[in-house]
C-alpha cells in the first residue's frame, strides 16, 4: 500500500502502539511512588517560557508641569501573560542596590504617577502601549524625585500546584526634577588596598545635593595615579576609569575598582575625581599607599641568593 | 506638549552621547534612542520533579536572556517564597540556592558556583551588568532545592525575577 493511505496505516499504527505502552509503563513504574510517605507531584502547567519587553522606559522627565507620555509593553513569549504595573519609591543604597525607600523620604514620587491601565492581559507575540501622567502636587519639595515602575508579568493561566511558579519583573528607574535645585558638591573618601598584584581602591561618595549625581559616559570618574618616589619601575602616572554610576539625592554610594597591573614596588598618590556636572563643582580625595609584591619580590631574591651562592661557591673551589 | 515630544526630549537628556554629526557647512543631526528593557527565557513553572524524598537536591536549570540599551546596565534578581503545601507543611525558602553556570562576558555574579537564599524577604543577585550584547545576554540559572524532612504533600511556591536598569 502507497501514497497517503499507508501513511495513515502508520500513523494509526503507532498511536495504537504509544496507547497499549502507557498502561504497560505506568504498571512498571517504581513502588517508592506507592510510598505514602513520598510525595506526587502533578504533571507541570502551563509549559513554556514568560518573556517581556518594555520600551522606550519612562526615564527622566525635567522640568515638565505636566509630564505624561506612553511605554509600549510586548509579550516575547509562547504564552498568554498577564501584565501588571506599580510603582514604588526607591532609594539606592551604597552599592547602588535599589531599596524601598522609607516613609518619611522626603524626594518620592510614587503617588504622582499615573499608569493607565495598570493591569491587562496579552497573547503571545502581541503589544499594548500604556499610557502615564505625572501629577505633581503643589508645594513638592524642589531637587530630584526617584521612584521605580515595575512591571510583573505572570503566565496568564494559573500554574498546575506541586511547582515554583516564575514572576518576571521589569524593573525601571523614575527621575522628576522639579526646578529650585540646590546642587552640592559630594563629600568624598578613597581608600586603597595594596595586596598581591593588584591595587583595590573604594570610594565613598555622599550626596547632601537634593540632585542626581551622574557620572555615566560622559564626564566619568576617575582615580588619578601619581608617583610619589618615580623610579624606572613605576608608572609615573595613570588614570583608572571608573564603570558608571549615579548618586541619588541625599543619598550615599560606594564604589570599587581594581588595579590590575601596578609595578612590583611603587610609591603612589591616588586622588578620586568627580568632574563637575551642571553646577555642581569638580571634588576630589586622595590617598597614599606603597605598593610591594612580595611573592614575586621573595622568587627574585631566592635566584639572585641561588646565584650568589653558586658564585661563592666557585670561588671557593677556585681558591681551595 | 505631546506625549511623543516629552518622551523625546527625556531620551535626548538621558542619551548625552545619542549619535551626533555635525560637520561644516551642513547642519547637525541628533537622534534620541529611547532606552528599553526585556527579560526573557523564565520557565512559567520550575519544576523539581516527582517522588522527591528529604536530602534529595534536584535542579531545574534554564536559560534566561536580557537585554537592555540602557547606559548604566541592568542588575538579575530572584526572590524566592517559602513553599506550602495544603496540609499546612512549609519548605523555607532558605532551602533553595541559585548558581549562575555561565553567563555573558561582563556579567558581574557571586553566584558561580552557588548563592543561598537566606529567607523568603531577601532577594539573591544573580549579578549586574553594564548594558547588555545587542542580541541579550543569555545567563544559564540553576535553582536548586534541598528536600527537606516535613510532612508528606505538594508543596508551591514563587520565585520572583526581577531584571532591573540600573
Amino acid at each position: 500500500m502507497d501514497g497517503p493511505m499507508a501513511g495513515r496505516w502508520r500513523i494509526a499504527a503507532r498511536f495504537l502502539a504509544f496507547s497499549l505502552l502507557v498502561p504497560v509503563m505506568a504498571a512498571a513504574s517504581p513502588a517508592r511512588a506507592a510510598d505514602p510517605s513520598l510525595r506526587p507531584v502533578p504533571i507541570t502547567t502551563p509549559a513554556g517560557e514568560l518573556g517581556a519587553l518594555l520600551a522606550p522606559v519612562p526615564v527622566i522627565i525635567t522640568d515638565a508641569a505636566n509630564p505624561h507620555g506612553v511605554m509600549r509593553l510586548d509579550n516575547i513569549s509562547t504564552l498568554a501573560e498577564r501584565f501588571t504595573i506599580s510603582v514604588d519609591d526607591y532609594l539606592l543604597d551604597a552599592e547602588g542596590r535599589a531599596s524601598p525607600a522609607p516613609p518619611d523620604y522626603a524626594f518620592g514620587s510614587a503617588a504622582w504617577y499615573r499608569f493607565t491601565p495598570t493591569t491587562f492581559t496579552l497573547p503571545p507575540g502581541t503589544s499594548r502601549d500604556v499610557t502615564f501622567t505625572v501629577d505633581v502636587p503643589p508645594g513638592a519639595p524642589a531637587g530630584d524625585h526617584l521612584a521605580a515602575v515595575s512591571v510583573t508579568v505572570e503566565a496568564a493561566e494559573p500554574g498546575a500546584t506541586g511547582d515554583v511558579r516564575s514572576v518576571l519583573v521589569l524593573e525601571n528607574r523614575l527621575q522628576h526634577r522639579i526646578p529650585g535645585a540646590r546642587p552640592e558638591a559630594p563629600q568624598l573618601t578613597l581608600a586603597a588596598d595594596p595586596s598581591t598584584g593588584a591595587v583595590d581602591f573604594t570610594g565613598r561618595i555622599v550626596n547632601d545635593g537634593n540632585t542626581v549625581l551622574a557620572y555615566q559616559t560622559d564626564p566619568r570618574a576617575t582615580i588619578e595615579l601619581r608617583s610619589t618616589v618615580p623610579w624606572a619601575g613605576s608608572d609615573p602616572e595613570r588614570t583608572l576609569v571608573l564603570a558608571s554610576f549615579y548618586v541619588g539625592p541625599a543619598a550615599e554610594r560606594v564604589v570599587r575598582h581594581t588595579w590590575t597591573d601596578p609595578p612590583l614596588i611603587g610609591f603612589y598618590r591616588a586622588t578620586l575625581v568627580l568632574p563637575g556636572t551642571g553646577s555642581v563643582p569638580t571634588s576630589s580625595a586622595d590617598t597614599e599607599f606603597v605598593v610591594v609584591n612580595w611573592p614575586v619580590l621573595a622568587v627574585l631574591g631566592a635566584v639572585l641568593a641561588a646565584v650568589g651562592l653558586v658564585v661563592l661557591t666557585r670561588r671557593r673551589r677556585a681558591r681551595a | 506638549m505631546r506625549p511623543a515630544t516629552i518622551l523625546l526630549s527625556a531620551a535626548l537628556l538621558l542619551m548625552s552621547a545619542a549619535p551626533a554629526a555635525a560637520v561644516d557647512g551642513t547642519s547637525t543631526t541628533t537622534v534620541g534612542v529611547a532606552a528599553s528593557i526585556s527579560l526573557s527565557g523564565i520557565p512559567a513553572t520550575i519544576s523539581y520533579g516527582t517522588n522527591r524524598v528529604a536530602g534529595d537536591t534536584p535542579t531545574a536549570p534554564f536559560t534566561a536572556t536580557v537585554t537592555t540599551t540602557n547606559l548604566l546596565g541592568y542588575s538579575l534578581t530572584v526572590l524566592t517564597s517559602d513553599m506550602t503545601s495544603e496540609a499546612g507543611g512549609t519548605i523555607a525558602a532558605s532551602a533553595t540556592s541559585y548558581a549562575v553556570s555561565s553567563a555573558a562576558t561582563g556579567f558581574v555574579t557571586a553566584c558561580a558556583v552557588s548563592c543561598p537564599v537566606v529567607d523568603a524577604s531577601t532577594p539573591v543577585v544573580l549579578g549586574t551588568k553594564p548594558t547588555s550584547a545587542i542580541g541579550g545576554d543569555a545567563i544559564s540559572v540553576t535553582p536548586k532545592l534541598t528536600v527537606p524532612s516535613v510532612a508528606s504533600g505538594t508543596y508551591t511556591g514563587t520565585a520572583v525575577f526581577t531584571a532591573s536598569t540600573l
